[in-house]
């Protein structure tokens, strides 16, 4: 399986953020993930938009990312969605009953 | 007969034969659905030997042995931690675990692969994926 280079950027719009991660999130990378979600989660945005339709592997740690992210952001009182999961990435999600 | 790696205790490390083994599941014709399933189990194996196993400890090792044929793909991932039970390990699916950060890695192992084995008090892990 080709491994493709991981990315995280970050769009803010007003009281929202659109998270655009694309690539491999794997074992050595994806505390990038983690520290961002965990920062925006804390920032105070209303609405955090978490894009994955880019993203073509995730592991564990990454998982965990997402939820240590989606726990900061509504003890902040924001939400987190996470939208246009691959066929992959949405198996992954739905076996650990993320969704 | 196994090949054996030894990297340091180190995350970018370990990519080292997590990168040769997929090169051989490629060579011997695996399907990506298959590829995906073996990287996905490596990755969460090391990650638990790295994290839980050798507790980040830099002087430690992680041993990856291994043999991929047109049958099938076998790995054996050894730390140098204490080892661990892997029945005590919280079922990460349950309503009152969902929100953890962490504890899906053996979860997607045995998920994902045909046979996921401890041994030596928890100190290995071995996986199996059959060609399907």
């Amino acid at each position: 399986m080709h491994e493709t280079p991981f990315a995280v950027n970050v769009e803010k719009r007003g009281d929202a953020a659109v998270v655009f991660v694309s690539g491999s999130c794997t074992m050595n990378v994806s505390k990038k993930l983690t520290d961002c979600l965990r920062e925006l989660g804390g920032a105070g945005h209303k609405l955090i938009v978490v894009e994955t339709s880019e993203l073509d592997f995730i592991e564990s740690s990454g998982l965990g990312g997402i939820v240590a992210g989606y726990l900061r952001t509504r003890m902040h009182k924001g939400e987190m969605r996470l939208v246009s999961p691959t066929p992959d990435i949405r198996r992954l999600l739905e076996m650990t009953r993320l969704v | 007969m196994l090949k054996e790696i030894v990297v340091p205790n180190d995350l970018s490390a370990a990519k080292q034969p997590e990168q040769e083994i997929l090169a051989e599941v490629k060579t011997c014709g695996y399907c990506e659905n298959s590829a995906f399933a073996v990287k996905l189990a490596l990755e969460e194996a090391i990650t638990n030997a790295y994290r839980h196993g050798n507790k980040a400890d830099p002087s430690k090792t992680i041993r990856v042995c291994y043999e991929v044929t047109e049958e099938k793909v076998e790995i054996e991932i050894h730390d140098e931690g204490p080892g661990f039970v892997p029945e005590a390990v919280p079922d990460p699916t349950l309503p009152e675990n969902i929100d953890r950060p962490h504890g899906r890695g053996i979860m997607l192992m045995r998920a994902y692969l045909d046979v996921v084995e401890f041994g030596s008090g928890g100190k290995c892990v071995r996986l199996v994926m059959h060609r399907k």
